[in-house]
């Protein structure tokens, strides 16, 4: 029997979980789905067990806040976003014989340059050591999306391509804004009845605010004109696609859950991360051109106006409507669109591919 | 010491004890507010050229090299010629000075590096006036959400612009990184 090839993976936690939810994908997929020993190095075991609760269980991948030792060399070696290596271990494995594969695995963006970026080397400036960037992207010259395989299967299930009927389910999970009173406000004022399922999160507060309450401590769902809501619990990594499946519509923030609501196939808007001089509108601009090919011009606009009005650009009542208006069409195109990205290879296939070609 | 971020056309930087040029740097911004570099590089060595990304923040070893002031004369196909104050011509191909072709003046001051008494890189005055020759006009009411867009310069360059500007207008361009600066005053 062969001995499992190994891999070390370098996570830092910036903030919220992306970070880590990225990391882990990459880690269990790698143990799991392509038969990797994974040891995951993280700076923030606190903010995994919150994502990942039965971590320590998973059978494969070890998890440590402890810096690697100097006689273990792996097979592959991944840099997750933010994190990255210590300058010992780079050392050390630049003096090894047999040097890892060395992937520098960067953040997800539909726009152009990233296409030219993907598996380009990036040798180190001073030690021997090849190292190359990963895009993961929309298209067949970037890395394609991370997903597992389950992910993949769940396109299968026909109870996903209903079109949706009152209550009209909606999950709302997002970073902090001054928006999401309006939002319910729209939501409230909608005649058809809306079913709001709100994770434990940034937001939670606030919707508690609006709805006149203390912070919940129960699930007990509250009602305000045609909105109920449901206050739930964190969830956890491998419950989120189910959670995200569950719903109608999903309001998602960040990178990997945007990855995971594409995969979920439903109807989708996205909280961009912000970044400075606004430069996250423009991705989020490349993203909906990316998402809305194929569709009417009233469609695409439709969707691109609801998701630049969630990050505050435009007014939201009237994106909404618009939004709503074309859900059965939106419905159908998630399918599609969740189709066409699967032809490109999931980020975790086509990292494996590289590994193995070199 | 130079940080990605701050390699230019004609940098010489150290990769693996090896002397590389830069023959063009492209910055672009990633997540989360860092940065990465797309560089096209041609080793001194050997002459061989190479595209490798970089993190914006990664160090590279600076190497110092011999710099003359020269004026920018003709094109002399294949290459551009420039002189020195000693009237000595000194010939540079269109590979070596990358995007900077696009807004080289006949008698523009400049400032070029020398490798083994061959100059390898020219560095041009930072900011250069240009005028739009076309671009979309700004339409009220956009909803794609676009801060900036694609304007053709006189001369042909086409750059991203700020959503504002209009046909004929002139504008300062930064040489260093090829992207628009400000309206010229």
């Amino acid at each position: 029997m062969f001995p499992r090839p190994t891999a070390h993976l370098f996570c830092k936690v910036v903030d919220n979980f992306g970070d880590a939810g990225i990391a882990w994908i990459l880690a269990t997929g790698l143990a799991q789905d392509y038969g990797f020993e994974v040891t995951l190095f993280i700076d923030d075991v606190v903010t995994l067990q919150k994502l990942a609760p039965d971590y320590t269980e998973t059978e494969n991948v070890r998890v440590t806040d402890l810096g690697p030792r100097d006689s273990e060399t792996p097979n592959l070696v991944i840099e997750v976003l933010a994190g990255t290596a210590p300058e010992d271990y780079i050392e050390y494995t630049a003096q090894h014989h047999k040097k890892p594969v060395w992937m520098i695995y960067e953040y997800l963006s539909a726009e152009d340059w990233v296409q030219d970026f993907h598996l380009k080397p990036s040798p180190h400036p001073r030690l021997d050591l090849p190292r190359t960037f990963f895009y993961p992207g929309f298209t067949a010259k970037t890395g394609g999306l991370l997903y597992r395989n389950q992910q993949k299967t769940r396109l299968n299930d026909l109870e996903n391509t209903k079109i949706p009927s009152p209550p009209l389910k909606i999950g709302l999970f997002s970073y902090e804004t001054p928006l999401v009173t309006r939002l319910l406000d729209v939501f409230a004022a909608n005649p058809v009845p809306t079913q709001l399922n709100i994770p434990d999160g940034q937001i939670t507060l606030a919707v508690a605010a609006f709805l006149g309450i203390a912070p919940p401590r129960n699930t007990e769902p509250v009602t305000h004109k045609s909105l109920q809501v449901r206050f739930t619990p964190f969830v956890p990594r491998n419950e989120f696609d189910a959670y995200l499946i569950s719903n109608d519509i999903n309001f998602i923030r960040g990178e990997e859950s945007l990855t995971s609501a594409i995969m979920a196939a439903k109807p989708l808007i996205w909280h961009i991360y912000p970044q400075d001089e606004a430069v996250h509108m423009n991705k989020l601009a490349a993203f909906c051109q990316v998402y809305t090919d194929g569709l009417s011009e009233n469609m695409a606009q439709a969707f691109i106006t609801l998701n630049q009005a969630w990050n505050g650009h435009g007014d939201i009542k009237t994106a909404w409507e618009s939004y709503i208006y074309h859900l059965p069409d939106l419905t159908r195109h998630a399918q599609k669109f969740a189709t066409r990205m699967q032809q490109h290879g999931s980020a975790l296939k086509n990292l494996v591919d590289f590994y193995q070609k070199r | 010491m130079k940080v990605a971020q701050e390699l230019r056309g004609g940098n010489v930087i150290m990769i693996s004890n090896e002397p590389w040029v830069v023959v063009k740097a492209e910055f672009n911004k990633s997540g989360r507010n860092s940065a990465v570099m797309k560089t096209k590089l041609r080793s001194l060595l050997k002459g061989t050229l190479t595209e490798s990304v970089f993190k914006a923040d990664e160090k590279f070893e600076d190497i110092v090299l011999e710099k003359k002031a020269v004026t920018y004369s003709y094109f002399g196909d294949p290459n551009y010629v420039f002189m020195d104050e000693e009237y000595n011509q000194h010939d540079v191909d269109a590979e070596t000075l990358g995007d900077s072709v696009n807004f080289l003046d006949e008698g523009m001051a400049c400032e070029m590096t020398f490798y083994n008494g061959r100059g390898i890189s020219v560095e041009l005055p930072t900011t250069v006036i240009r005028e739009i020759e076309y671009t979309e006009p700004a339409a009220r009411g956009d909803t794609s959400g676009k801060v900036t867009k694609t304007a053709r310069l006189v001369g042909g360059f086409e750059i991203k612009v700020p959503a504002f500007c209009e046909i004929g207008e002139k504008i300062e361009i930064d040489t260093r990184t090829g992207e628009y600066k400000n309206r010229a005053k």
